[in-house]
């Protein structure tokens, strides 16, 4: 059969719905199905196969291990012997190596070697900034915010470009780190002209918390759910509730609001690390507001026994809502 | 606008930093803008106090006297029996005098005489209401991003502040002294 008569075929089965697009998606990954035995629903489940599971996990965990292991060993090496290797030898330990894993990166990221070309963009990413670092330094100019901003803006316009040709979840988290790093030199670059914030500090944290979230939000709505999306719902709700804890004044009620939020949105985009950051800030802040409002009137120990029923009332709930609404499927 | 409406809240997410930077640009600069003092000010940028260890010492200090500048001698000696400096100092008549053009925003110096032809206010807070001052504040983790220029001084009035650009170099912090301003 030609390749054309084998699509043709394909094309027609899934027109007449034998067989769902979403079949078909999983059996190109190489996953088994198991097919509803009435053969009323075409959509079954997908299982992947445990063998296969199994030996990608090996050689992932093996690829974070070796490049852990090489990157703290080539750290070590360098910073001993950093004064001695000069100008030349900084640049290219720092700005070549960089270059050279993002090029290797790019150059096979479409191959099957997806995770070894991911871990060339965080050696690639984590190497950039220091070597512009040792650049600046030989051009006598400060790190300053206006350079960190420009450093991180330049970073993030090179791994963008990657990321249009690569399209790899790792490279997500790295724009969001570039993006973030920009977002605080600017504020910092701003704050530069007039006096420093503290509180507005903790509302732009707030405001890039939402956009983890939003990001993660719309990201999830483009592909499949992956770890940099979870990983993106995680950091931005810990950014949004750590901020808004210590806020003070009127927003110790309304902060209550932004923890219910949180709870409903683990349900709504169902992440486990959301509602669990949600719960642990609950608990927190019940502490202390019953350390602020009631440890006057009521005595320490009516205050800590109020506190620990709160706690494993908010344990409690935390596993049910959990069991209920984000049991993996 | 595809992506718009393709997925609205990838690009709201991408877009909020941008409109709170944008706010905080007009809350940072609006205010600033209303800060426009009218009187110059006179200025020294070295300190009397530091004189003992200091290479380059004072014979006199300046101060604002009937409106005017004057000068005052400075002790010879800090504590009985203590020079009052190392042998090897240059010791001149009094520190340099700079006046600072509000309009302008920059400086210059200015000699003792011309100095003294002024008519000056000590202050510290000018007949139209402002003051300079100098602010520090603890950066907390946001130093990490070169935060560098969160102290300095201000001129002020009421909550409302603008950093003085175009100042003398300064030494150390505190070795900016505010001694007048120009009536």
């Amino acid at each position: 059969m030609e390749k054309q008569q084998i699509i043709s075929f394909i094309k027609a089965q899934l027109e007449q719905g034998r067989i769902s697009s979403e079949e078909l998606a999983a059996l190109a990954h190489g996953f088994v199905m198991t097919l509803d035995p009435s053969g009323k629903n075409n959509a079954g489940h997908i299982h992947t196969p445990t063998s296969v599971t199994a030996s990608v996990n090996m050689i992932n965990t093996l690829y974070a291990i070796g490049t852990i292991i090489g990157i703290v060993g080539v750290s070590i090496l360098i910073s001993q012997h950093w004064a001695e290797i000069g100008f030349g030898g900084r640049i290219g330990v720092t700005l070549g190596i960089s270059f050279i894993s993002y090029l290797l990166a790019i150059l096979i990221c479409k191959s099957r070697q997806v995770m070894l070309s991911q871990t060339l963009f965080i050696i690639a990413v984590v190497l950039a900034p220091l070597g512009t670092y040792v650049l600046l330094e030989k051009m006598d100019m400060t790190f300053s915010s206006l350079s960190q901003m420009l450093t991180a803006l330049s970073l993030f316009v090179i791994f963008a470009v990657a990321q249009y040709i690569a399209r790899t979840n790792i490279l997500v988290l790295i724009l969001t780190a570039l993006g973030t790093w920009a977002y605080y030199t600017m504020l910092t670059y701003i704050f530069s002209f007039s006096f420093y914030d503290g509180d507005l500090m903790k509302w732009a944290t707030i405001v890039l918390g939402f956009t983890y979230v939003f990001i993660a939000l719309g990201y999830s709505r483009r592909t499949v759910t992956t770890a940099a999306v979870n990983v993106l719902y995680a950091l931005g709700t810990l950014a949004v509730l750590a901020a808004g804890i210590s806020l003070g004044g009127v927003w110790d009620f309304i902060y209550i609001a932004f923890i219910f939020a949180a709870f409903y949105g683990s349900v709504y985009v169902r992440s486990q690390a959301m509602l669990i950051i949600a719960a642990g800030f609950l608990i927190g802040h019940v502490l202390k507001l019953t350390y602020r409002f009631f440890m006057a009137s009521l005595g320490w120990p009516v205050a800590l026994i109020i506190s620990g029923v709160v706690i494993l009332l908010v344990g409690y709930l935390t596993v049910q809502v959990g069991q209920r609404y984000l049991k993996k499927v | 606008m595809p992506l718009l409406k393709q997925n609205p809240v990838l690009v709201i997410g991408i877009l909020l930093p941008f409109i709170f930077i944008g706010i905080l640009i007009a809350a940072v600069f609006l205010p600033s803008w209303s800060v426009q003092p009218t009187h110059n000010f006179l200025y020294v940028t070295d300190s009397y106090e530091n004189y003992y260890n200091s290479q380059h010492v004072y014979k006199n200090k300046i101060i604002v006297k009937d409106g005017k500048i004057t000068l005052q001698s400075i002790t010879a000696t800090r504590d009985s029996g203590m020079p009052s400096y190392p042998a090897n100092s240059t010791v001149t008549e009094a520190p340099t005098i700079f006046i600072y053009d509000v309009i302008t925003k920059s400086s210059h110096e200015i000699s003792l005489e011309d100095a003294q032809k002024l008519t000056v206010d000590p202050g510290p807070v000018s007949s139209d209401g402002y003051t300079i001052s100098y602010k520090y504040n603890n950066e907390g983790i946001f130093s990490l991003f070169g935060a560098n220029n969160s102290q300095g001084y201000f001129v002020t009035k009421g909550d409302t502040s603008r950093r003085l650009a175009g100042l003398a170099a300064v030494e150390y912090p505190y070795s900016f002294h505010f001694l007048a301003w120009i009536q």
